[in-house]
């Protein structure tokens, strides 16, 4: 049961937007539904390149999702800045964050994300609802 | 002078809209449940979407008919590849007609942009795009793919032939 | 001086140049294959085609003379008909080896279609297949199906080296070049060929695959095999260095270097160089910075008076280097100061071409650097004091071209002799496994500086790319064993 959170910039952000339209469903492959700030989040997705800026972003977002997390990193510009090597403008998304899951691909298909999303959900919590998490992840402001 | 029509009276009662809205809802909802095959979802992991036959996948490396590999080492996808991510080290094959051949090509894969400029570049019909997905995979699993993985994975069953063949060539005497 | 307009520039030239020189010296592009500036003229192969005002026929520019007042051309449609039509004779058996080519990049054959040709060919005729891959020696390899048969090489055996080992044989389109039966091509100067080989026949097995040319980048400084000090150009990129090609200099080498001196960026690489300083301890060896290293020594050298300390030195440093090594000797304030030099009796020889004896590129300026200190101790001075225990602490300022030094085992056991034995060299050797301090140099391409040939000429070396970016030089390393610390932006 993953809460997903998106960060997105760039050519990314067209198959990320796409994730939850009706004909790539990810609600079959463990998503229950869009996290609707970063604080009931447990899975942040990262599409696009970074820049120093949207680094700063990520890590704040990072910081305030809850405690038990998990990444995915999508897209060539997030796994490794190859196509702006030459530009320190553009950071990996390694270098930012702890990394669970890398997706290759300029921009991947859905298929290999949904496959990310799967493969990470056994990994992320099981049988709780909404409310039990947030009592559970011990921040303040509880519903 | 433009002329403005006043909105009239019904679109004042919000009743209406709704009415109209859920009437959009149910219609499609009833049409979807006797005619499931028409649905556009792709149940993912039962059902998986057809690419079309020029998809730019995984790299494949083409074999000769005798099953050596076709690539000749010419540096020519390294050069041309907008990511940097493609290494070749060539070496000197004993056969004098097959002079030069690489003893390691390896593909990073967190850096390739599946562009297919090498594919473009190659003289020899030695690298192709693929039809499989890219593979993602978890953090520590090896995204280098090395000679063997390109060449001979079990998807391939064997090896791609190249379709630029040395020997029909210098039979035909070019 | 005669007056001639080369594609419509005036020009003034000597008596007896060529026309294609005149080209040359207007800054004119002309295509040419098989004239060298080097070499005798040869006229075979038909492409450096021009208009003279007043000849009805094309004429070639290799073999024609300037007279008062020509008037030269070719850049007109029928010359450039005439160069095209010539490119596709020398096409019609070449094989299509490009992917497999060494000299992709900087074949003759390439620059000469993209700029003139780009046609689409029409012979119908079958190609001829010669041999391949034939073995010509320890350093080259002949490909006779590539050769367009411009004869540089023969030409050069012939004139430059005076050997005659290359030849053509056969005749029509079946002709060869190669030795006769096939012996190895095994002159001093049999690398030559490789660099004035318009296209890929003959190639060095030293480069053979291992870079594209479009990699390399390069830098013009000079060989530190031997004292006559020939331009080199070195070829390197990010992983390394990988081949030594001459340059012209009319003085000293001409256009041509010996093949002992393309060796000369192997000890370079990584892999064959000294990455840390080695501490002799009672417990066995310690690594550490070279810096740290030196000054360490340093404080070593505190604990002796100043002429219980002895400096010796090789003649294959910079003149820089030098100049600043004496500064420092000086405020260490020891006169024992020694020249390594193994192979005296032999320093004269003169091979008639390159070749000299004295395998030191700097041993006059080091010698010069010595005068003008009055530091003038002999070696047999340096033997006695070390015997009867004089001398407690030798500094060695080691060879970087250990090739030339075979009796390192004995001279390292010689010093040995004293208490401590600190030995600054770029490069590993068996011999310095129980030296107390071995501390590494920089090489003569990590360094900018300038080195005196035999006749007194100074020429300046160029810095490039870095390999062991730690190393020190040996002005530095000298600053640091004095006791000074390093400036930041101090040269070298």
């Amino acid at each position: 049961m993953v809460y997903p959170w998106i960060e997105q910039t760039g050519c990314c952000e067209l198959v990320l937007k796409s994730l939850s339209s009706s004909v790539v469903n990810w609600e079959q492959v463990g998503v229950v539904r869009k996290a609707e700030r970063p604080e009931e989040a447990n899975l942040l997705i990262i599409g696009g390149w970074i820049n120093p800026e949207q680094a700063q972003n990520l890590k704040e977002v990072y910081d305030r999702m809850l405690k038990e997390k998990l990444v995915i990193a999508v897209g060539s510009c997030a796994l490794s800045a190859a196509a702006f090597a030459n530009d320190e403008n553009c950071v990996a998304a390694k270098e930012i964050l702890p990394v669970h899951y890398f997706v290759p691909g300029c921009p991947p298909r859905w298929d290999d994300i949904l496959k990310g999303i799967s493969a990470i959900s056994k990994i992320g919590m099981q049988n709780k609802t909404v409310r039990d998490i947030l009592n559970d992840s011990g921040n303040d402001h509880v519903f | 002078m433009s002329i403005v029509k006043r909105p009239d009276i019904k679109s004042s009662w919000y009743v209406t809209s709704i009415v109209k809205g859920m009437a959009l809802t149910f219609r499609n909802m009833i049409y979807n449940i006797f005619h499931k095959d028409e649905m556009p979802t792709v149940n993912y992991p039962e059902e998986k979407y057809e690419y079309g036959p020029r998809f730019k996948g995984s790299h494949i490396l083409t074999v000769k008919k005798d099953g050596s590999i076709r690539c000749t080492a010419c540096m020519l996808c390294a050069t041309n590849c907008p990511a940097d991510c493609i290494s070749i080290t060539a070496a000197e094959h004993d056969d004098p007609e097959v002079e030069k051949f690489p003893i390691s090509y390896e593909i990073d894969t967190l850096r390739c942009v599946y562009c297919g400029f090498c594919e473009e570049a190659c003289p020899v019909d030695a690298v192709r795009m693929g039809p499989e997905w890219q593979q993602p995979g978890l953090n520590g699993s090896s995204f280098v793919h090395d000679i063997q993985h390109l060449t001979r994975r079990p998807n391939l069953k064997g090896g791609y032939l190249s379709i630029l063949d040395e020997e029909e060539r210098h039979n035909s005497g070019i | 001086m005669l007056k001639c307009t080369v594609n419509g520039k005036e020009i003034e030239v000597a008596e007896g140049t060529m026309v294609i020189e005149a080209f040359k010296q207007a800054g004119e592009d002309i295509a040419h294959y098989c004239w060298h500036p080097g070499l005798s003229v040869a006229g075979v192969c038909r492409l450096c085609m021009i208009e003279v005002e007043g000849a009805p026929r094309l004429m070639i520019a290799c073999n024609t003379q300037v007279t008062e007042g020509m008037v030269v051309s070719n850049n007109s449609a029928k010359v450039q008909e005439a160069v095209k039509w010539g490119l596709d004779f020398h096409l019609i058996n070449h094989p299509l080896d490009c992917p497999i080519c060494d000299q992709a990049g900087e074949c003759g054959l390439q620059d000469q279609y993209m700029k003139f040709g780009q046609y689409d060919p029409e012979m119908a005729e079958r190609k001829v297949k010669k041999r391949k891959v034939v073995d010509l020696g320890r350093k080259i390899v002949l490909d006779t199906e590539r050769c367009i048969l411009c004869s540089r090489c023969v030409r050069f055996t012939d004139e430059v080296t005076k050997t005659s080992e290359l030849g053509i044989f056969n005749r029509g389109d079946r002709s060869e070049i190669g030795t006769h039966e096939d012996k190895p091509l095994d002159n001093d100067y049999a690398v030559n060929v490789v660099d004035i080989c318009p296209v890929g026949a003959l190639t060095s097995k030293d480069f053979r695959f291992k870079q594209r040319v479009w990699y390399l980048d390069n830098d013009s400084t000079v060989c530190n095999g031997c004292s006559t000090g020939c331009n080199v150009n070195v070829y390197y990129n990010e992983k390394g260095y990988f081949r030594v090609k001459p340059e012209h200099n009319k003085d000293i080498n001409d256009y041509w270097m010996c093949d002992k001196g393309r060796n000369i960026f192997k000890h370079v690489n990584k892999e064959n160089r000294l990455l840390k300083a080695i501490k002799k301890t009672e417990a066995g060896t310690q690594m550490m910075a070279p810096g740290a290293a030196a000054k360490d020594v340093a404080s070593l050298i505190k604990n002796y008076s100043s002429d219980q300390v002895a400096v010796v030195f090789t003649g294959q440093y910079t003149n820089e280097e030098y100049e600043d090594a004496m500064m420092y000797i000086d405020k260490l304030g020891t006169k024992k100061v020694y020249h390594w030099v193994n192979n005296s009796e032999s320093f004269d020889d003169f091979d008639g071409i390159l070749l000299r004896g004295d395998k030191n590129p700097n041993t006059a300026g080091l010698i010069k650097a010595l005068e003008a200190k009055s530091l003038n101790s002999t070696w047999e001075q340096l033997e006695a004091e070390l015997n009867s225990g004089a001398i407690k602490l030798v500094i060695l300022a080691g060879p970087e071209l250990q090739e030339y030094f075979p009796d390192i085992q004995e001279k390292i056991q010689l010093f040995s002799k004293a208490e401590n034995l600190v030995v600054l060299s770029s490069n590993p050797n068996p011999a310095y496994r129980d030296v107390d301090y071995l501390i590494p140099m920089k090489t003569f391409v990590e360094k900018k500086g300038s080195f005196t040939n035999f006749a007194g000429t100074v020429q300046k070396i160029q810095k490039m790319r870095l390999v062991v970016s730690q190393a020190l030089s040996l002005g530095e390393a000298m600053q640091l064993m004095a006791g000074d610390e390093l400036q930041i932006g101090a040269s070298l």
